[in-house]
């Protein structure tokens, strides 16, 4: 599908075609002949192969919970376990990295443990700092820069994940495999 | 070269911003209102797309170092060189020493500071715009602070006059038109999720007005109106989105994606407003009321050569120096 969607990508009249969780996004120059773009672009879809890709194994090392997890406890709390439980059930699974977006760096991780799932806060938390190791819904991730965001905050990673003067700026890449490792678990 | 004397935590550098960056996450960023930011630029004979000063948060004051020529445009109508009040959208050769101040403007939230040359700055990811997200672009990815200094792509007045000009109000871009209710009204196009909405929330779309709140930033512009639903709820995977798109969160308020939006974003979007007014309605402040208007891709396409036409007439009143010349 990244091939795929490279190929779009280097259409005549295309600016540039992003992947997304389960969508791309096709951005074109403004006069471009679009019946004849959507001709193309289903032309190479349809002759996609769909195999995934399975990228390098990156390993997350997370100090759980603390000042850099703030909802740890009270999400374990809810759920009915203790904290080091909700931290074993998230570092227990390897993770697939399904795009990169939203904001620059940031993985959009899929293979989050079912009994984590649970709706995204109503009200987000503003400023909330880099590294900071994060779930929504069905989803996990790690906050690349300081940002506000309407995920739970189980815990906190040193690595950095976005350096704009490398190439290529991420360190994590679609299809990689992400494994969480605690570092420890605090109160 | 030029030093920052006074600034604030919006005022950044920035172009048209960046492209193809977006699989990595990385936005578009670049000039809240482009078309000042490019007015600005051609004023002061700098590339179209050119780095120049945003500038949201006033008083910002600059002091010359050089001779420069330099212009103004935006919400400039408050901006004096050493005491003396400049027209709005205006160039005008500095002298070194001179220190040129943008108070706060009677109208409109950015102003745009351009230099001979365009304003040197480093590209990152293909631009010099400012990232204030990511924290990088522009001076070190941080807002310009006292002390900072620019130079210029052109070091010194190069052109047959000194004098200052400006484009009249022929030239001068029309503003979001305004209803006989004061709303300012502006275009959209029908986004992905438009059908999913109940007819009431598409009717109520068009008709109602809108206010913008004080939830606003480079990132997004809040609104506050009548909720819009969706006829079915729906829970959408995040997807790409762009400056422009309408989401709807679930309380129902709309929030307009800007300059800086994320890449990506998971609330469903009743519309898109056309990009030739996105630069117009970053210029409107909070408290001020909208009303959208649909219209379609032809429509849209007009009114961005309509702007383009705009931008080629400046440039060559330029080039003639068929202005407005400062007595």
């Amino acid at each position: 599908m990244l091939e795929t969607c490279a190929g779009v990508d280097r259409l005549a009249g295309v600016v540039e075609a992003a992947p997304g969780m389960n969508a791309w996004g096709v951005f074109h120059a403004p006069d471009v002949d679009l019946a004849a773009l959507e001709r193309q672009v289903l032309a190479l879809w349809n002759a996609a192969k769909g195999e995934p890709r399975l990228g390098s194994l990156i390993e997350i090392p997370t100090v759980y919970g603390g000042e850099g997890g703030p909802d740890l406890a009270g999400f374990a709390l809810g759920l009915g376990v203790e904290a080091a439980t909700v931290a074993c059930w998230h570092s227990a699974v390897e993770y697939r990295v399904a795009a990169i977006g939203a904001m620059a760096g940031f993985p959009y991780l899929s293979g989050l443990d079912p009994r984590l799932h649970a709706p995204r806060l109503e009200i987000p938390h503003p400023a909330t700092p880099a590294g900071t190791v994060i779930i929504g819904a069905a989803q996990a991730g790690v906050l690349p820069c300081t940002a506000p965001t309407g995920w739970r905050r189980l815990g906190h990673t040193g690595l950095s994940l976005f350096d704009p003067h490398q190439t290529p700026p991420c360190r994590l890449s679609p299809g990689d495999r992400v494994r969480f490792v605690p570092l420890a678990i605090l109160p | 070269m030029i030093e920052v004397l006074t600034s604030g935590a919006v005022n950044t550098v920035q172009d048209f911003g960046r492209e193809r960056g977006r699989a990595w996450g990385v936005g578009r960023a670049g000039a809240m209102d482009r078309l000042s930011l490019a007015m600005a630029n051609i004023l002061a004979g700098a590339a179209i797309d050119a780095p120049a000063i945003e500038i949201g948060i006033f008083p910002f004051a600059v002091r010359f170092l050089d001779d420069l020529r330099f212009a103004v445009a935006g919400a400039s109508d408050r901006v004096d060189i050493d005491g003396a009040r400049l027209p709005a959208t205006w160039t005008g050769v500095a002298r070194a020493g001179q220190t040129l101040t943008f108070a706060p403007p009677a109208e409109g939230v950015f102003a745009y500071l351009a230099l001979a040359g365009g304003v040197t700055a480093p590209q990152v990811l293909g631009s010099a715009s400012t990232d204030l997200k990511g924290r990088f672009g522009g001076l070190g990815g941080a807002p310009l602070k006292s002390g900072d200094r620019l130079s210029a792509g052109r070091a010194r007045e190069g052109g047959a006059t000194t004098a200052g000009f400006g484009p009249g109000r022929a030239l001068v871009p029309v503003r979001l038109p305004v209803d006989e209710q004061g709303c300012r009204l502006v275009r959209v196009m029908e986004a992905a999720e438009w059908p999913g909405f109940d007819r009431d929330s598409q009717a109520r779309f068009e008709a109602a007005p809108f206010e913008v709140t004080r939830a606003v930033n480079r990132q997004g512009y809040g609104l506050a109106g009548p909720p819009l639903r969706l006829a079915l709820p729906v829970e959408l995977h995040s997807h790409p989105i762009a400056p422009g798109v309408v989401q709807v969160p679930p309380s129902g308020q709309a929030v307009i994606q800007m300059a800086e939006a994320n890449t990506c974003g998971g609330y469903p979007k009743i519309a898109t407003v056309i990009a030739t007014d996105l630069g117009a309605l970053a210029q409107v402040r909070s408290g001020g009321r909208l009303r959208f208007r649909r219209v379609d891709r032809a429509q849209a396409l007009a009114a961005s050569q309509g702007q383009s036409l705009l931008l080629k007439r400046l440039a060559r009143a330029v080039a003639d120096r068929a202005l407005f010349l400062l007595p």
